[in-house]
């Protein structure tokens, strides 16, 4: 640590007797408190040491700030220095650390991913206890429990364990604690680490827990008696545990009446089935049940793809995974080049490849539909699963038609009910059937006549 | 095996799947053929036989209560004797599974994909029926909460649209209906699907509430569907023209028309039936790996499940072509299934009271 | 599991489809014409279409619409197999629109057919039949008008039909003549025409403005009975046909009121038979009538309208009587009456009376005819 061009150590007679050693890291620690709550309070003491005091009694009764530690060995004076404290050491085995962080961090601003038309702006930031702030300032409630841990032998990054008392179940609590504190690992440098360490050790494409940047979001999971885990460092705070058709629900269903509530989710549910079946459908009709479509429209088909070389599959496969090509790209192009990508992509891919001949327009329609309906999904790592399964099932159909569909089906329900993260069924309430659960989930009834929220 | 129990409506459901599985494409034709007009008769008194025998299993497996037929075999019957009924078992689950597996690549072949090879068809769905068996019962009968009602809605709209085509005229015909000689010709009725559920006597300790209620109202359900199912079958095609298709039930979904522009759907409507077959087959595929491995105290479903794709899959070819399974169906299935369905029930039920093994003979 | 991924994987490597068949590697066929000659050979025609030339963004005549492919083999079930000769492309009969079958070989009998269809998931029977008395040739080497393909403007054609007898579907498909196999009561088939001398087979012709010139026209139905036409009848009696046993809710007649003529669209046609004695049957009929045209010169009064009804009644059941005196010369049980339980094995023996209720509804837009 001593080479360290940051570290500033200065030390000071106090009350004439014995020396003071004051340790801090210039990058972490506001040196203007430094200056003013230590070396003041220090080197001219408002109080005298009285006779019998050991110095670090003395010192402790010092400083008038609140945050005041005391800190015993080295190991612990030294993460007490990396969390950006400031060390005060007198003679002897105890070391005072003092709470100098800088506050140096971005201002709640709205959340980009999950944007709201109605409903408040807050996202979360970086910082763990700014987070937890902007949760309590929703649930003003002793009942909110936050344990703190640390996590990651490199790392030691903070994590922070939410739930409310008496509304979660125990068992769930104890799985969450259990698994979080057996996380073995050097570091943790965002909530996705945190995830893969928590959940279930299913195969599964499907997320076991939803993440979010909006603190009202995770309050009211909250609420539900779910628990939420903060990591410093991330503003995305993970909450479990999700089952499936939570999934299609977004914080903004509570802010709007609850009739297009109702509408919208039953709309993401069905823009779920169409962006992972249609370019199955599509392939199966286009290469094996070709009586499905109506004769006019089948002899519109055929004659758009007279002269197209490539068989419904590859078509289907290859135009998808051109799309993958152009979202990626445009994720982590330059904002600059945003414009000319989108013309490429539009222009070039789209119509050019149809008056080439080389897809058929039909198919254009068929994969702008279902990366469209990709989007729809409000959970963004659902979105991902979406995809995996779309592929996966365009292969069935390509080799299968409709009966590799079925199969692929068959399978994706048995893998969906199976699934029982933390015990919970992913797959209610729709099996196992909780009839009184749908009134939140395929519907959403007002908020009035929820029985749940009465109390 | 495991322990978590089963819901009365996860076991009506995946009953009433079983029940109605393959038997719907299979059997209306033989029905028909028959017994003319009356073969939904048949349905209905197959479904009586279905619910007696029924109430017979559960009560044998209420003197046992915890065990399965494996379990029961083996502490009734002792260890080799009960080892060699369990094993008969086994291998009848195993045959059901084979048929149903053949079932499946037939109706594939004849109605969709006639150049396909029927081993994809094998394997694609053992493949998928296999990893339902080895997630075990309870995902199999909770997908069954979900493809019960969707395969019924997906069933009946074809053939309440197919109502226009009704004609009173085919159930006009002449023919004098004597009960006790149709009933002896149709016994395969009795014995397809009803004998089969004795396999959920697998999973009936499994089910702590309304087991009753749940199993013999299953079975009367499905029976129930498969009796009307026929009569819609004989109103809307005629017992001429039904007797002399292999599977009428499809030519219906073939001949629906909504309108004009929406026909010809018979491949989707068709595949959705696919779904009740796939819980049939991985309830009996389940059925037989736990028994395997209660047999032979195996812990690992994965470890028997996997390696008995190849097995049902080549047992599945047995029958060179669907007319000899057709025959095998309707002139030995009866007598073949009576042993398993009534034989070894039975014995099972006098060994209980001459041991006084049962929960009756211990209370007293 | 990771045996099964592993095992998804080998299946998803080594399948090579084999039921792919991609759109445009197909010939999609509207109509079939089938012809049986005097040797027992099968000439089958196919009507495929092209598809270029009727999507739906190009307009216009610039292409033929469809190519008929004539094909001939011994035994029907070859013929499949002697398209391969011909055609570059698969055989796909799913989109069949309808079925043509000659005179002479509809005479010879349909089993063959039907048991052919039947026979091919690939084929379909709920489609519309008819037969033809011109040479099958001349029909299907025909284009038709407003409709470019023949076998969709039969269909539509049909349709049509159907719906003036306010019935969505005419029993006149080939299912219907297999399931009318063992019954008494023959099933009665449209015939089609065509109205020119030659096969108009150029799509120029489609120019010409005459439209029923050279055309495609209903007349007369053929009478089949256990899948073998015995027959023709004409369009009154194929019209009766429908009615009398229950198929049509409606039909236009003309009446003679006072020796004047009256033209009636009949409507919500009821038909319910009752047994009177053993071998007696009277067939009840209620009929609600609008008035199309009336030709009387006298006001419409209720007086009048009673007239109209009672001349209606009366017109009807003498045209029941000439229809069952129809049915007894020529030997066919056109009212089924064979397949019910009185007149089984002898529905010549039973007598049909008439039993007719009519009542004029709808007058039309003039109260009374002008004078």
């Amino acid at each position: 640590m001593s080479g360290s061009p940051d570290l500033v150590m200065k030390t000071y007679i106090v009350q004439d007797r014995w020396e003071v050693t004051c340790l801090y890291l210039s990058t972490l620690a506001n040196k203007m408190l430094v200056d003013e709550l230590v070396i003041s309070e220090i080197v001219s003491p408002h109080r005298l040491q009285e006779y019998d005091q050991e110095p670090i009694e003395w010192l402790l009764s010092a400083f008038k700030q609140a945050e005041v530690k005391k800190v015993i060995g080295p190991e612990a004076c030294m993460k007490e220095l990396l969390d950006g404290q400031c060390l005060v050491i007198p003679p002897g085995m105890a070391a005072v650390s003092l709470e100098v962080r800088r506050q140096e961090q971005r201002s709640v601003a709205e959340p980009e991913i999950e944007a709201v038309v109605r409903g408040p702006r807050e996202g979360f930031v970086e910082d763990w206890s700014r987070n937890i702030s902007l949760i309590r300032k929703r649930l003003k409630n002793e009942n909110l429990v936050i344990e703190k841990m640390t996590i990651g032998t490199e790392s030691h990054t903070t994590v922070c364990l939410l739930y409310m008392r008496g509304i979660a179940q125990q068992g769930l609590i104890n799985e969450f604690r259990t698994r979080l504190e057996a996380i073995q690992t050097d570091s943790i440098l965002e909530s996705a680490y945190i995830e893969e360490y928590i959940q279930d050790k299913a195969m599964t494409p499907f997320p076991q827990f939803a993440a979010s940047e909006r603190p009202d979001a995770i309050a009211a999971k909250l609420l539900e008696g779910q628990a939420a885990v903060i990591t410093d460092g991330t503003p995305i705070v993970l909450v479990g545990p999700a089952t499936f058709f939570q999934m299609f629900s977004a914080p903004e269903d509570y802010y709007q009446r609850a009739d297009i509530a109702t509408l919208m989710r039953l709309l993401r549910m069905l823009a779920f089935l169409i962006s992972v079946f249609t370019p199955a459908l599509y392939i199966s009709v286009a290469s094996y049940h070709q009586e499905l479509l109506p004769s006019s429209m089948l002899a519109n088909l055929a004659s758009q793809r007279e002269g197209v070389p490539f068989p419904g599959f590859v078509e289907a496969f290859g135009m998808l995974i051109v799309f993958e090509i152009m979202r990626e790209a445009g994720l982590r192009m330059p904002r600059i080049a945003g414009q000319a990508i989108s013309i490429v992509g539009a222009l070039v891919l789209g119509q050019a490849a149809v008056e080439a001949g080389l897809i058929s327009a039909a198919m254009v329609i068929v994969v702008s539909l279902t990366a469209i309906s990709n989007f729809v999904a409000p959970s963004y790592g659902f979105g991902i699963a979406q995809r995996i399964i779309q592929f996966a099932f365009m292969v069935l159909a390509g080799i299968l038609g409709f009966f590799g569909v079925m199969c692929g089906v068959f399978f994706l329900l048995v893998h969906l009910v199976s699934l029982e993260p933390f015990g919970f069924p992913y797959f209610a309430p729709l099996a196992p059937l909780r009839l009184r659960k749908w009134t939140d989930t395929f519907i959403r009834i007002p908020r009035p006549f929820m029985k749940q929220n009465q109390k | 095996m495991e322990n978590k129990p089963l819901s009365a409506l996860q076991m009506f459901c995946i009953v009433t799947c079983f029940t109605v599985g393959t038997t719907f494409i299979m059997l209306p034709t033989a029905t028909i053929s028959d017994a003319k007009q009356f073969g939904w008769l048949v349905h209905v008194w197959s479904l009586v036989f279905g619910v007696a025998i029924g109430s017979l299993w559960i009560y044998i497996s209420k003197q046992h209560p915890g065990l399965s037929l494996v379990q029961i075999a083996s502490k009734v019957l002792g260890k080799y004797m009960g080892g060699f009924v369990s094993l008969c078992y086994i291998v009848l689950f195993v045959q059901i599974a084979a048929w149903v597996t053949r079932n499946i690549s037939d109706y594939m072949h004849v109605t969709m994909m006639p150049r396909t090879p029927p081993t994809i068809f094998h394997l694609m769905a053992l493949g998928v029926c296999a990893y339902a068996a080895v997630k075990g019962i309870r995902a199999i009968s909770l997908v069954s909460i979900f493809v019960m009602p969707y395969t019924f809605i997906a069933f009946w709209i074809p053939y309440t649209v197919m109502l226009t085509e009704w004609d009173w005229r085919n159930f006009h015909i002449p023919d004098d209906f004597r009960l006790w000689p149709t009933i002896a010709e149709t016994k395969y009725a009795l014995g397809f699907p009803f004998m089969e559920t004795i396999s959920f006597m697998m999973i009936f300790p499994l089910v702590r509430r309304k087991l009753n209620t749940a199993f013999l109202g299953g079975t009367a359900f499905a029976g129930l569907q498969l009796a009307l199912s026929v009569f819609f079958v004989i109103g809307i095609l005629g017992v001429y023209r039904s007797s002399h298709l292999l599977y009428p039930e499809y030519t219906i979904f073939r001949e629906m028309e909504f309108s004009n522009f929406m026909e010809h759907f018979e491949s989707i409507l068709s595949v959705n039936a696919l779904l009740l077959i796939f819980v049939k087959l991985s309830a009996v595929y389940y059925f037989a790996v736990t028994a395997i491995c209660q047999l032979f105290s195996i812990r690992n479903r994965a470890a028997v499940a996997y390696p008995l794709v190849w097995v049902i899959s080549a047992y599945a070819l047995l029958f060179p072509n669907i007319a000899e399974n057709a025959k095998w169906v309707r002139d030995y299935l009866f007598i073949y299934y009576t042993p398993f369905g009534i034989g070894f029930p039975l014995l099972l039920l006098i060994m209980t009271w001459i041991r006084g093994l049962g929960k009756e003979g211990r209370t007293a | 599991m990771r045996r099964l991924i592993f095992a998804l994987c080998i299946l998803g490597i080594c399948p090579g489809c084999w039921d792919l068949k991609e759109i445009n590697q197909l010939a999609l066929v509207d109509t079939i014409a089938m012809d049986q000659d005097e040797n027992g050979k099968f000439h089958v025609y196919f009507q495929v279409l092209n598809p270029p030339s009727i999507e739906a963004r190009r307009s216009g005549p610039s292409k033929a619409a469809i190519y008929t492919y004539e094909v001939s083999s011994p035994t029907i079930g070859r013929i499949s197999e002697q398209t391969g000769m011909v055609m570059a492309r698969k055989l796909y009969t799913s989109h069949m629109q309808c079925y043509v079958i000659s005179e002479r070989s509809a005479r010879k009998g349909l089993q063959n057919y039907v048991n052919f269809l039947e026979n091919d998931p690939e084929r379909r029977t709920n489609v519309y039949t008819v037969v033809t008395e011109k040479p099958v040739s001349t029909v299907m080497n025909s284009f038709t008008v407003l409709d470019r393909v023949p076998g969709r403007n039969i269909r539509l054609l049909l349709d049509w039909h159907a719906r003036n007898f306010g019935i969505n579907k005419l029993p006149i498909r080939m299912k219907d003549i297999v399931s009318g196999i063992p019954f008494s009561r023959p099933s009665i088939i449209p015939l089609i025409q065509y109205t020119g001398d030659r096969a108009s087979s150029k799509a120029d012709q489609l120019d010409d403005i005459n439209a029923t010139k050279e055309t495609l026209k209903l007349s007369g139905g053929a009478v089949i009975y256990k899948a073998k036409m015995v027959g023709k009848v004409n369009n009154e009696i194929k019209n009766f046909y429908y009615v009398l046993n229950g198929f049509a809710t409606r039909i236009t007649e003309t009446v003679k009121v006072n020796g004047e003529t009256v033209d009636v669209e009949v409507t919500g046609i009821k038909v319910k038979r009752k047994r009177e004695t053993d071998n007696g049957l009277i067939i009840q009929l209620e009929a609600r009538l609008g008035i199309l045209n009336n030709e009387q010169n006298r006001r419409v009064s209720v007086q009048n309208i009673r007239e109209l009804e009672q001349a209606f009644d009366l017109f009807y059941k003498e045209k029941g009587e000439r229809f069952v005196r129809l049915t007894q010369e020529k030997n066919w049980d056109l009212l089924g009456i064979g397949d019910t339980k009185q007149g089984r094995g002898n529905w010549k023996a039973i007598q049909v009376k008439f039993d007719i209720h009519s009542k004029v509804r709808f007058l039309g837009n003039t109260i009374t005819p002008y004078e």
